[in-house]
């Protein structure tokens, strides 16, 4: 098979499109240089989501034969497959934006304590920053992209001078709330980055709570309409679709100056050369590039002399628990969907009372799926049938 | 003290100025016109398919009653109102590993059901019906308990995805455009 070359040398390659990919991409841009990025999908289409369909009309839906749009890649197109007794749910989109399409929003700043744990406890390799040093950051991103939050200032959560109003609370966080704060802990508005008011030229969120199946109005951050979106109004970015690409060319010095990859559908193979490559394009799938990048002068794949690069995988680790509030048993159903998930946080707070843990350092909770919801799982342990069980689910 | 509708509803006339008020159903004003809100069209209208593809008629006949007796109406639908017995067809074609359990425990729910009445489960009246089914709901151990937990969890997969389950049962009435999100405004709750 031919393999297509340009000849033409792009300043800057970048490959995904995701937070940040695109970040790389909307800050070079606007300082003058000109991008090409190579993203393993396509442009979501806004008009498609369903993110206004109820749940009875999915299937009505399917049964007439139509489909969301894919935003989270397929097993069966990209099938993969872990050792017995360690699964990982790996997450993958290929389409502009990638995961910031569907992502949960949550916005959180580490604090001090976060940074100087290593140290503390001898546990994996010091930070070589400070919470000051990244400060002015956070505040720039929160800035750039709207998050919302409340006027607070913890040891373990810094705050922000740059958060959009909070969204209120429902019945069952304020009685969660209560609770917490009855035995002496803290529970501040959770930071995500959620438009709760016009901002910077996007639409707020319209409080529907489908935000999984991608926001039809980008009411949240998502690389394609907050970052790619001004980034090619400067004209110096080219984003070449449906590129997966499968590794960095480097050339006798060890250098990389390209890139090879394949059309997702024609599957014909291509190459790109760039001046720089930055390689933006997840986790795993940024493993994967590297990995395979092997060279004489990178005989493991590139930045990978340590041999970690694709070991210590971990998935997001939490813990998941399920509460009950017979305080609104009964009562009013209210339309519970808010800014979809969150509305507020417990920050870590066991470094506060001075008592010694058998474990290290801490913890911080998310509330999800107070009130109102459409999974209906939970009456599946319900015991019994008939009216007695009917009425015990309501 | 004011009740939350009346402060909802005064909230909606200063805050938004709407030409009508809240709907009755609606806590705050639904807002499909706010500029850079695209939405995706109305649901098609699908005509519900109104025949089993894997059971028999005879089975499709138990499994509406089963279901039934599952979630029965009262005033508000229950599950063959709303059209369960269909959904969970759909759902042994989707998945089947569904298939021969199903199968096999709607027999042996017959047989139980003539040795101890003489007549198959759908001839039975209600109040038999129910006598079966109780020590099924809680002898979870027997091939037949573990059939009718089976059976109960694909019945309320079913029902709560509908619009008579969601909707008109549990009062659910969420994915709207709100122009606000009021919370909660129960000083009992607060802090």
């Amino acid at each position: 098979m031919q393999i297509q070359t340009s000849p033409q040398v792009h300043d800057v390659l970048i490959i995904g499109s995701g937070a940040a990919g695109g970040m790389a991409a909307w800050n070079l841009t606007r300082q003058g240089v000109n991008v090409t990025l190579l993203d393993a999908g396509r442009k979501f289409r806004r008009s498609e989501f369903w993110t206004h369909v109820k749940p009875w009309e999915w299937q009505q839906r399917l049964d007439a034969g139509q489909k969301p749009p894919e935003i989270v890649l397929s097993t069966t197109e990209q099938p993969y497959i872990t050792p017995l007794e360690q699964p990982f749910l790996l997450t993958r989109v290929w389409g502009r934006g990638g995961k910031t399409n569907i992502w949960g929003r949550v916005s959180l700043r580490y604090s001090d304590l976060d940074f100087a744990g290593p140290e503390r406890d001898g546990w994996e390799i010091p930070w070589p920053i400070r919470y000051k040093d990244i400060a002015p950051y956070y505040d720039q991103v929160d800035q750039l992209i709207g998050v919302c939050g409340g006027d607070d200032d913890q040891d373990s959560l810094p705050g922000s001078r740059y958060f959009l109003p909070p969204p209120p609370l429902r019945c069952g966080e304020h009685i969660i709330k209560k609770a917490a704060h009855s035995i002496g802990i803290n529970i501040v508005p959770i930071r995500r980055a959620v438009l709760t008011r016009d901002y910077n030229g996007h639409t707020k969120c319209h409080y529907c709570g489908a935000c999984g199946s991608g926001c039809d109005v980008g009411a949240f951050f998502n690389s394609s309409d907050y970052l790619l979106e001004p980034a090619l109004k400067t004209k110096r970015l080219n984003i070449i679709d449906n590129a997966v690409v499968a590794r960095i060319l480097v050339d006798d010095r060890g250098l990389a100056n390209g890139v090879q990859y394949f059309d997702r559908y024609t599957k014909e193979e291509r190459r790109i050369f760039g001046k720089r490559v930055v390689v933006a394009a997840s986790c795993v799938d940024s493993s994967r590039i590297l990995l395979n990048s092997s060279s004489p002068r990178h005989p493991n794949g590139i930045g990978n002399s340590s041999d970690v690069i694709g070991r210590y995988l971990a998935e997001q680790i939490r813990f998941t628990l399920r509460g009950f509030a017979p305080e609104l048993m009964g009562g009013k159903v209210y339309n519970d969907d808010g800014i979809g998930g969150a509305h507020m946080y417990m920050p870590r707070f066991n470094h506060r009372d001075g008592r010694k843990r058998d474990y290290l350092r801490g913890f911080g909770c998310q509330f999800w799926y107070t009130g109102a919801q459409t999974d209906l799982s939970y009456a599946k342990s319900i015991p019994g049938f008939g009216l007695e069980f009917k009425k015990a689910v309501k | 003290m004011s009740t939350r509708r009346d402060a909802l509803r005064l909230f909606t006339i200063t805050a938004t100025a709407l030409p009508t008020l809240a709907s009755p159903a609606q806590e705050t004003k639904e807002m499909g016109d706010q500029p850079g809100h695209i939405h995706a069209g109305p649901a098609i209208k699908v005509p519900v398919p109104s025949r089993p593809t894997f059971f028999q008629p005879a089975e499709f006949q138990a499994v509406e009653a089963l279901s039934e007796r599952i979630i029965p109406r009262s005033d508000t639908p229950g599950a063959k109102d709303a059209g369960v017995a269909l959904l969970i067809d759909k759902a042994v074609v989707a998945n089947p590993s569904l298939a021969l359990p199903c199968r096999a425990g709607l027999a042996d729910l017959n047989a139980l059901a003539n040795n101890s009445y003489g007549a198959n489960f759908t001839a039975l009246t209600e109040e038999q019906q129910i006598k079966l089914l109780t020590p099924l709901s809680i002898e979870t151990d027997s091939p037949l308990g573990k059939f009718f937990a089976l059976f109960k969890d694909m019945t309320v997969d079913a029902y709560y995805k509908t619009e008579a389950g969601l909707k008109t049962e549990l009062g659910w009435h969420g994915n709207t455009y709100l122009s606000e999100f009021p919370g909660c405004d129960h000083p009992e709750h607060h802090s």
